[in-house]
């Protein structure tokens, strides 16, 4: 018998766990490859995960609402069974050639593997303590021979915040040391164990405002909702969506010297383009809205590509290491989508490759999905280059941050008709202002400039675009 | 409106104005005297000052030893004065300038009262009788403690004293009859004893620092009958009579009756709570001693009224103010999972000499609640190098538990109950022991980290390694 472990895949950058919503098999089911054995739930969605080998499942590890880290065993299973005439373990690092993405060429048994032709699924209600009684965790069976190691501060620490130390363990840290913030996590995870996952379910039903403190009474009667149910004195915490958002601002701020620079362009011909698309898309059956910012969205495409350091990534910046600037030959183009959840930002994988009709198909689609919540992790994580278009909101300029590790992000405010010069005349044209802000690391003022003039006459004479379609 | 009123500016009440000011808070605090309190006007700085002349003295006794040859002229009173008072005033000064930038200072007599909105609010009077309304969402009582009195003993301030006038001395009393054996008790006897008084220290319980570890206890008695000093333990004092400038102690030991007779009496039978006049009686707050009730972290059963430091009947002593100050501004800032101060991980300080300091259980406390688990390490400072120089013959303990490693723990054996160290700079080389004892950490994690040679604290170190069984130089 060859029992391979299968680890819990990489749920999408930066995500490090998921609770387990549902087992789709059982113990002791042969199974076939990228058969779904369990659904996850991320804080950003639920993921149907795939399982990188046929074979007879010898071991689920965990039960229905426990958390699970990226890299920990997940299903054990056995390669040696004969299912159903599917390969077994010819190649494991293949299991990941059958999806979208290009394989990372890893070993499932090595570490864990980007994840791959996952589905959507309902989100779980509520997230289960991590706390389990001592006879579920005789049932986890390789966390029972794990050692607990903790230093005295660590000790400490779990000890006042009423956290145990056996059901976390192995933590986070050398050899399985629990550290400081495993046990943090775990007090989370305690202190709200009724707390809905932010994700699908909460779209219909909006989480009710928490209790205010019993000092200040709140008549029901008198509430008045603020934005998306917010009533003032709440406090909120910082976990999910909003931990992210949190996180890579921070990031962002801290690491990239940003810059920016800016101009105002006549949309006037965009405008009536983008009607006129949408009335022939309309024409041959395409139920496709060609709008303004997916033009703004395409021209950006071609900025980057004459402009290649917007479209960029810093790597191996590191102690005495100066790094590396990397040219990316994709774009994986972003763009900020306002939910009821927070800021998302998905990305139009491989944007370049798209023709505009693909491109608005494709934005009118994800932002759908980021609305929903239903949106998964790989439509989230992988962007290059992020469009901004906070002139939705009726703004007619912005200071974006940029969406660290990328190196550019592009803002349009608001298009309106305004006052405007042509041949020396006053005149009524519909306009807006581009607003780029850029890492003046990996891109000189010279270029960002330049960029965004290229840009803005693009988007005056869309049908410049045609030259490199 | 304030956020918080601190009434009384002692280490209690400064410590949650500075803790607040830091959480951003707006607070006002209100001092009838001097912004420091008791510690730095009546207790622990001018104590110490001249603690320092007198271990000065301590060591000019041992000259002989050391190969000098010194006279000593004596004591110059104004000299001394202005010492303990140059130390007082440089720090005064700095907290005054630390006090008024971080908080609104009101100088009168603070006493609470009930707001317009119902709230507790501090009416203070100033020197000229005016009456100031401060108003805040939150109260916190820090007024500290005054010292007490034994029945039917009058303090005259000449020659019955407390440690509030004891303290400002300028010639040493020839004769000292100190009533008490706790802390400040055997501090005044080792401020005096090396500047020529003769000193008898009378204790109604078995020993001396009663509540320190009886090793402790045995260690000190013992150095101080060495020195001349008069130590009587289980003495009940029945009377203290004062005639023409003399007063006369009668005291009951083992049976017999015994008159001692003293140029000075030192009353110094413990502190108790200033909380007489504040108006805290009004809000039901006091218990039947005078003390604030409070929950762990301070708040009383009043909505928005808290009490920190030697008002309250945990340990009264400027450090645990100050810890339990910070905790009443983090809560009241609402800072995420404060904790109690745990006072059992409060270390204990006694600048006698030698110095005694202690965190954690007492071998009789560990042994009461763990019963034979409890193991008992000892290193000694006359194996150490340091100790030896010093002419030290204190020690450091260590009582841990022998079983239940604590979960997580990497080594063998249990926690780190309690530290108990007598010798020279106890009170600073505690430091790493309340680590131990707060962390619970066990005998052999402590053994690992390495100490500097040669040190004091690497007596410490030994008896952790004892401890864990493995004795380096000790066994």
């Amino acid at each position: 018998m060859t029992v391979k472990d299968f680890k819990l895949p990489d749920l999408g950058e930066g995500l490090e766990e998921g609770d387990i919503v549902a087992w789709r098999v059982a113990e002791g089911d042969v199974i076939e490859l990228n058969q779904t054995v369990a659904d996850i739930e991320t804080a950003k969605a639920v993921v149907a995960v795939p399982s990188p080998f046929a074979g007879r499942v010898v071991e689920l590890v965990g039960e229905v609402g426990d958390t699970l880290e990226v890299g920990s065993v997940f299903v054990r299973i056995d390669t040696d069974v004969d299912a159903g005439g599917v390969a077994t373990d010819a190649d494991d690092g293949d299991a990941a050639a059958a999806a979208p993405r290009p394989s990372s060429g890893l070993d499932a048994d090595e570490e864990p593997q980007p994840l791959v032709g996952y589905g959507q699924g309902k989100a779980g209600g509520t997230r289960r303590r991590r706390h389990r009684g001592a006879a579920a965790e005789q049932d986890a069976a390789p966390a029972e021979d794990a050692p607990i190691l903790a230093k005295p501060p660590v000790r400490k620490l779990a000890k006042d915040l009423g956290v145990d130390l056996a059901a976390i363990a192995p933590g986070s840290g050398p050899d399985g040391i629990i550290t400081r913030d495993d046990v943090q996590a775990a007090a989370d995870d305690t202190s709200a164990p009724e707390a809905a996952a932010p994700a699908a379910s909460e779209v219909a039903a909006p989480a009710a405002p928490e209790p205010a403190p019993a000092s200040a009474p709140v008549r029901p009667g008198e509430l008045t909702l603020g934005f998306r149910g917010r009533v003032p004195g709440e406090v909120e915490p910082i976990r999910g969506i909003r931990k992210r958002i949190v996180e890579k601002m921070e990031t962002s701020r801290r690491e990239i010297p940003a810059a920016s620079c800016s101009r105002e362009i006549d949309v006037s011909r965009m405008w009536d383009l983008a009607k006129d698309l949408t009335a022939d898309a309309r024409d041959q059956g395409l139920d496709v809205k060609v709008t303004p910012f997916s033009i703004v969205m395409r021209a950006a495409v071609l900025g980057l590509r004459r402009f290649p350091t917007l479209n960029a990534r810093i790597v191996g910046r590191q102690g005495d290491e100066p790094g590396e600037i990397h040219l990316l030959e994709h774009i994986h183009l972003g763009f900020a989508a306002d939910t009821d959840h927070g800021l998302m930002v998905p990305n139009i994988k491989d944007a370049h490759t798209r023709s505009l009709v693909e491109i608005s198909a494709e934005l009118a689609d994800l932002a759908g999905r980021a609305r929903d919540g239903s949106i998964g992790p790989g439509a989230l994580t992988g962007g290059t280059f992020t469009v901004n278009n906070y002139g939705a909101f009726g703004n007619d300029d912005g200071d974006p941050i940029l969406n660290h590790p990328e190196c550019g992000i592009l803002g349009i405010g608001a298009m309106r008709e305004r006052p405007w010069v042509v041949d020396g005349e006053l005149t009524i044209r519909r306009t807006a202002t581009l607003r780029l802000a850029f890492d003046h690391r990996a891109c000189d003022g010279g270029e960002a400039g330049r960029f965004v003039t290229y840009v803005g006459d693009l988007c005056e004479q869309p049908s410049r675009i045609l030259l490199h379609a | 409106m304030h956020d918080i009123v601190v009434l009384g500016g002692g280490p209690g009440g400064y410590a949650v104005a500075f803790r607040a000011a830091a959480r951003g808070l707006d607070v006002a605090l209100v001092e009838a005297d001097k912004v420091g309190g008791t510690c730095l006007h009546r207790g622990c700085i001018p104590s110490k000052s001249i603690l320092h002349v007198a271990e000065v003295l301590e060591e000019v006794n041992r000259a002989d030893v050391l190969g000098l040859k010194l006279t000593v002229d004596g004591l110059d009173g104004d000299g001394l004065s202005a010492f303990r008072d140059g130390v007082i005033n440089g720090l005064h000064k700095g907290l005054e300038h630390l006090a008024t930038s971080r908080a609104t200072v009101h100088r009168g007599r603070g006493r609470l009262a009930t707001g317009d909105d119902g709230r507790v609010a501090v009416d203070v009077t100033d020197a000229n009788g005016e009456v100031t309304r401060v108003a805040g969402h939150h109260v916190v009582i820090a007024t500290g403690s005054t010292p007490r009195s034994l029945p039917g003993v009058e303090i005259d301030g000449e020659v019955v004293q407390t440690s509030d006038q004891a303290l400002w001395f300028t010639t040493p009393p020839q004769r000292a009859v100190i009533i008490g054996a706790g802390a400040i008790g055997m501090e005044f006897a080792s401020m005096w004893r090396p500047m020529g008084s003769e000193v008898t220290v009378v204790e109604a319980l078995d020993r001396v620092l009663p509540l320190e570890d009886a090793d402790a206890s045995t260690a000190v008695a013992k150095a101080y009958r060495r020195r001349g000093i008069d130590v009587l333990t289980s003495a009940r004092v029945q009377a203290v009579r004062v005639d023409a400038g003399t007063g006369a102690v009668d005291v009951e030991v083992d049976g017999d009756q015994r008159t001692l007779e003293a140029d000075l009496v030192l009353v110094a039978v413990g502190r108790g709570p200033n909380t007489a006049d504040i108006g805290a009686q009004e809000f039901g707050v006091l218990d039947d001693r005078g003390f604030v009730e409070t929950d762990g972290y301070g708040a009383t059963s009043v909505d928005g009224l808290w009490a920190v430091g030697d008002v309250r009947p945990t340990l009264a002593l400027a450090h645990a103010a100050f810890a339990e100050g910070q905790v009443v501004a983090d809560r009241i800032a609402g800072v995420d999972r404060v904790q109690p101060v745990d006072h059992v991980q409060t270390p204990r300080v006694t600048y006698c000499h030698p110095e005694v300091a202690s965190v954690g259980l007492t071998e009789a406390e560990a042994r009461e609640q763990h019963g034979d688990d409890v193991v008992v390490s000892t290193a000694s400072m006359k194996a150490n190098a340091k100790g030896i120089i010093a002419g030290s013959d204190g020690f450091v303990k260590v009582v841990s538990l022998a079983g239940e490693t604590p979960v997580g723990a990497i080594g063998e054996g249990g926690a780190v109950l309690g530290v108990h160290i007598v010798g020279p700079h106890a009170t600073d080389i505690i430091g790493e022991a309340t680590l131990a004892t707060a962390w619970e950490a066990v005998p052999s994690e402590l053994a690992a980290i390495t100490h500097a040679h040669p040190t004091l604290y690497e007596a410490m170190g030994e008896a952790f390694q004892s401890a864990a069984g493995l004795p380096f130089h000790g066994h």
